[in-house]
């Protein structure tokens, strides 16, 4: 397993525990009332902006971890860390699943907000959006490291 | 022109080359030992720039190396 390859599993596991994590606490706080006021925009941020770092971390520690339980496994003293051509070959088509479901998060956005939507369901449906996209994107370059090209 | 696809060499060159093994192969070349399995399978082309890194460890010229065919 290529330490790409490794890092893109990591990447799945830290995006499926954020967005649970977002989805709990979304229902929790809109049970609590805390979308209910004037103030839900501002509700809704407070806790978005906290998932960048909490996002960071956990995919740092989840790929030292992961990196460490892969190097015990398969008793490698010296697992690969190179990263080559074929990478950023996968790279480029997992990025091309984050600018679909991005793009279209946006412009569903758009049109739920047309459609006299809340600017709150506005702007969960982008977050999802980037947040499906990415999840995507981890699942194309998943599926090439299997197919191997 | 039809499908091309582009065939290689490398296995038996690795074999002739001391039974190089693909790992060391990858070393050689900077990329990873799964990039050498995909590129031997004929199931990724290399980029020209690793094409002819890979040609010049074998000491063979490209054409040697590398093949081009129609696919049909």
């Amino acid at each position: 397993m290529a330490y790409q390859d490794r890092n893109t599993v990591v990447s799945i596991l830290v995006n499926l525990a954020v967005s649970a994590f977002v989805i709990l606490r979304l229902l929790e706080m809109n049970a609590s009332g805390l979308f209910d006021g004037p103030d839900a925009i501002n509700n809704w941020a407070r806790l978005v902006i906290w998932l960048i770092p909490l996002g960071i971390v956990g995919t740092i520690i989840g790929t030292i971890l992961f990196n460490i339980v892969f190097a015990v496994i398969t008793n490698e003293s010296k697992p690969s860390f190179v990263v080559d051509e074929r990478d950023k070959l996968f790279e480029r088509r997992g990025n091309l699943a984050i600018i679909t479901f991005a793009g279209a998060g946006f412009v569903s956005a758009v049109i739920a907000m047309a459609l006299d939507a809340s600017a709150l369901a506005g702007f969960n449906i982008v977050y999802f959006g980037m947040a499906l996209g990415a999840l995507a994107a981890d699942f194309v370059k998943f599926a090439s490291y299997r197919r191997g090209y | 022109m039809g499908k091309l696809k582009i065939t290689n060499t490398i296995r038996r060159l690795r074999f002739d080359a001391d039974e190089m093994t693909q790992k060391d192969l990858a070393e050689k070349v900077g990329v990873t030992r799964q990039t050498i399995v995909a590129i031997e399978k004929a199931k990724y082309s290399p980029t020209l720039e690793l094409a002819i890194l890979i040609s010049r460890v074998f000491d063979k010229p490209l054409e040697e190396v590398f093949n081009i065919h129609d696919a049909n």
